[in-house]
């Protein structure tokens, strides 16, 4: 990898490496990052992440006695907190919960997770429009759904979500569309995100591969989906 | 093997045996359509540089598939066994009517083909075919029963015309 697109694809892909780059941002959202510190969002997120650990290693008891904590803890610790990190903070416990569900074959619930969980994202720019940051999070939304498609045989169900993803990404359709109509595309969280990183690529080839780099992986990430683990054997 | 009863479609699904075993591992390591068809070439560069032995399985391929029964044992106890169990397998599939078994996989066309596919596919990793290595035998069967197919490197990573460029 080339590491001068590392922090971009941290946030535009992988989702992570956000809270690090609204530091570096205007005093408004390094204000709002201290504050998401000090309120506990960082462990939080460390829970929510050792949740879906639990899930991948097939601990699914542990990881609903967590997702059951967190919960609790946005309604009762976080109780004085903005919204706007009650928000961000939601939108990751509802994702991680519609992990949850999906893992147990409870679809319908997953899906209502999901829609929580953009939601909550939806809501966090409403307040805090920095928080758009959060964007990759709709299209994570548009791929967990082609996952639940998938396992429910739902094969035109999950072509529609796949495609929704590609048209997210590709800035056909928005993200979010604020209860003032204005509509958040894709292409705002990459101006946002190059805006923040110092080290940023400025040059129109680093721009156009990096370009390249993030298709290659949304497509991925969609394609995958497609290769079905009840199939093939995998080999070594 | 007991392909016999498919009756027509059996190089439909020797293709859509081959091609899942193709597109698995293209699939999960985000390699584009082209890899497959370049897959699908270099089996045919083999094929062009073996046209007896091809000739031979063909030969031998269509006298089991003219049968409609497996009446006759050419391979031995144990594979005649498993050539009666598949064609029982897919006879009585063709006779029950609807089933959640057509739901189960978007790339096939008919839809005895997945079940028959985990039954080949698991024999072919009991006896240790790598994927490659089983793909390339589909290619050769396909080849051996319809040598007209050699021209036809059409492969699909998913299952709907779409271009990502």
């Amino acid at each position: 990898m080339n590491d001068s697109f590392y922090p971009l694809e941290e946030v535009l892909v992988d989702q992570s490496g956000w809270l690090r780059l609204l530091s570096q941002a205007a005093p408004e959202a390094q204000e709002w990052a201290d504050d998401y510190r000090r309120r506990g969002g960082e462990d939080f997120t460390q829970r929510i992440n050792q949740a879906i650990r639990f899930i991948h290693q097939g601990r699914t008891s542990e990881a609903r006695t967590v997702l059951e904590q967190s919960s609790r803890n946005t309604v009762d610790t976080l109780r004085d907190a903005p919204t706007s990190i009650r928000n961000a903070l939601e939108s990751w416990r509802a994702s991680a919960s519609a992990y949850y569900h999906f893992s147990q074959l409870e679809f319908n619930r997953a899906e209502t997770e999901l829609v929580l969980s953009t939601e909550a994202v939806k809501m966090a720019i409403e307040e805090r429009r920095f928080l758009l940051i959060l964007g990759m999070r709709f299209i994570n939304a548009e791929l967990q759904r082609v996952r639940v498609a998938r396992d429910r045989y739902r094969w035109d169900e999950m072509e529609k979500h796949a495609k929704i993803a590609w048209d997210l990404f590709e800035n056909r359709r928005p993200l979010c569309v604020l209860d003032d109509e204005s509509e958040i595309f894709y292409s705002d969280l990459q101006t946002l995100v190059a805006s923040l990183v110092t080290e940023s690529v400025h040059d129109g080839t680093a721009e156009e591969k990096l370009g390249k780099r993030l298709q290659r992986r949304l497509q991925a990430l969609i394609a995958e989906n497609y290769a079905l683990p009840w199939m093939v054997i995998p080999h070594g | 093997m007991g392909l016999s009863a498919l009756d027509s479609k059996q190089t439909a699904y020797l293709r859509y045996h081959r091609d899942w075993l193709l597109r698995f591992p293209l699939l999960k390591s985000n390699t584009a359509d082209e890899h497959g068809r370049e897959l699908l070439r270099r089996f045919e560069r083999f094929c062009t540089e073996r046209v007896e032995q091809l000739k031979l399985l063909e030969r031998s391929s269509h006298q089991a598939w003219r049968e409609n029964a497996p009446t006759v044992d050419t391979f031995g106890t144990h594979c005649s066994f498993f050539r009666d169990a598949i064609f029982t397998l897919l006879s009585s599939l063709r006779s029950s009517g609807k089933s959640k078994l057509a739901r189960v996989d978007p790339f096939a066309p008919d839809r005895r083909f997945p079940l028959l596919f985990k039954a080949m596919h698991g024999l072919a990793n009991q006896l240790g075919l790598s994927g490659f290595e089983e793909a390339f035998s589909l290619h050769l069967l396909l080849r051996a029963s319809e040598p007209e197919s050699s021209g036809d490197l059409s492969f699909s990573l998913l299952p709907f015309s779409w271009e990502f460029e």
